[in-house]
């Protein structure tokens, strides 16, 4: 493989691994959001 | 506005997409290519860290309790989540930087390598000097990868992996979500060229006494670290690295050898020998600690731990750090905690008062630090000490001893002011 392949085959790992931190983080996100969802309704049948 | 009427960028659930490579347009050369990822990767590394400001507008909004959001913040462990992949992203950006530079770099030297083998004789003397550096220089790194081959089984190599190794990755995360120091090998400006592969002197020196002390004492890097911020191991010698994991003996006094972490010129890799001369002095009567200190905070932290510790104050220091008349550097940050100046000795004055024995000594092994009304003599007078410092810019390059007290010899005209409890006692010109 040349040099150019080479790099490029550096940066698909490098993309692959950094495309599955960002899922972890909105899947973070996510979660955040979802948990306070679930307070809010909870809260609202509290109140009914 | 809702949340979930915002698009999914502004909602910061979108997601860096895994586009395959091959959508990179194939430029001319190989500095072009390498140009252009790099830039890709800086554009990745900005998308992950932009998806956080969602969790800034989840905090902001309305549509949720305050109390629910701190609640769910805790549980999901939110922060320290969000930072442990900011750091792992950081660390990868870094890693796959290096590696793209070692390809570049590679060509280079094998051209550089047959050249110097066949046609020494054309080229000039200092060229080929240049060459024979360049090809030292990357057989140095080789040695780095085979020993990290061979003594902890990684194959490849790089410097954020060895960091994980020694140290405490939890312990380096947090230093670095703080910003507070770049690495734990070395310091400042060497460090960051050695993490680069520019300058592998101090990096190796530091290595290599590492690898050493581990031989030794398994584990001793580690607490090193930890307990006395030991980070540049390359500065001291071993015997005195080894002999302050050993327990304090309660009928000696406390010497206390103090460096800045930071050192951007390598002013202070080659005084190992003097260290080394005041240790065995004065061993008998004191126990001695080196401590190395990236901020104020550390270094009268340090200090107050001796005197804790033993039990004593301190009746001998030494304070290494870059320096003018005003003041010392300790970090490498440019933050304010990292400087020491009269400003500060005069806010700490009481603790500065309390860590010192009375009739003690302070050497200042820095740049300009004996001039009159400067901070060592400041130091005498708060502590009711011996200190002494040089003139001029210089530090120390050996020492003598008149009984219990170091008489400091300074480069290159020996040139000092010693003080007695802030008074001037002796003054010695060229």
């Amino acid at each position: 493989m040349n040099d150019k392949g080479k790099i490029k085959d550096i940066y698909s790992e490098f993309k692959t691994k950094i495309t599955e931190l960002s899922k972890k983080k909105s899947e973070l996100i996510k979660s955040f959001k979802k948990d306070l969802e679930q307070k809010k309704i909870e809260k609202i049948r509290k109140s009914f | 506005m809702p949340l979930d009427n915002l698009d999914k960028t502004q909602q910061g659930i979108e997601v860096i997409k895994d586009t395959p490579v091959s959508n990179i347009e194939d430029t001319q050369t190989v500095e072009e290519l390498s140009k252009e990822i790099n830039l890709k990767i800086d554009q990745d590394i900005s998308l992950l860290k932009n998806q956080d400001k969602k969790i800034g507008q989840i905090e902001n909004s309305k549509e949720f309790d305050q109390d629910d959001i701190i609640a769910s913040k805790v549980n999901l462990n939110i922060g320290e989540s969000l930072n442990q992949i900011n750091n792992e992203a950081e660390n990868l950006v870094q890693e796959t930087k290096d590696k793209i530079k070692d390809e570049i770099e590679k060509p280079e030297v094998e051209k550089n390598v047959e050249k110097v083998e066949n046609n020494v004789s054309v080229e000039g003397e200092d060229k080929k000097l240049e060459k024979d550096k360049n090809f030292e220089f990357n057989q140095r790194k080789e040695q780095w990868r085979v020993s990290a081959r061979e003594r902890f089984g990684i194959e490849d190599f790089d410097i954020a992996q060895f960091k994980r190794i020694v140290f405490d990755e939890d312990a380096i995360s947090k230093a670095w979500a703080e910003g507070k120091r770049w690495d734990y090998i070395n310091s400042g400006e060497h460090s960051k060229k050695f993490i680069k592969g520019e300058s592998f002197d101090q990096g190796t020196k530091s290595f290599e006494v590492m690898q050493d002390l581990e031989n030794e004492i398994p584990g001793c890097v580690k607490k090193l670290h930890e307990k006395f911020g030991i980070t540049n191991f390359q500065r001291y010698p071993k015997e005195m690295l080894v002999n302050q994991l050993n327990d304090i003996d309660q009928q000696k006094g406390m010497g206390v050898l103090a460096f800045a972490e930071s050192d951007y010129n390598g002013a202070f890799d080659n005084q190992q020998k003097i260290w080394g001369k005041i240790y065995n002095h004065k061993k008998d009567k004191l126990n001695f600690r080196i401590i190395e200190c990236g901020s104020d905070f550390e270094l009268i932290n340090q200090i107050l731990k001796a005197k804790e510790d033993s039990g004593k104050k301190v009746s001998f220091g030494v304070i290494s750090a870059h320096s003018n008349e005003d003041g010392f550097s300790l970090g490498g940050t440019g933050n304010e905690s990292d400087y020491f100046g009269k400003e500060k000795i005069d806010q700490l004055n009481s603790e500065i008062e309390e860590s010192f024995t009375e009739n003690g000594q302070l050497i200042g092994n820095a740049c300009s630090s004996g001039v009159i009304k400067g901070w060592v003599q400041k130091i005498s007078k708060i502590a009711r000490i011996d200190a002494v410092g040089p003139d001029e810019p210089a530090a120390i390059y050996d020492v003598d001893f008149v009984n219990d007290k170091v008489i400091p010899k300074y480069h290159d005209n020996d040139i000092y002011s010693g003080y007695k409890n802030g008074f001037l006692l002796s003054k010695k010109r060229k």
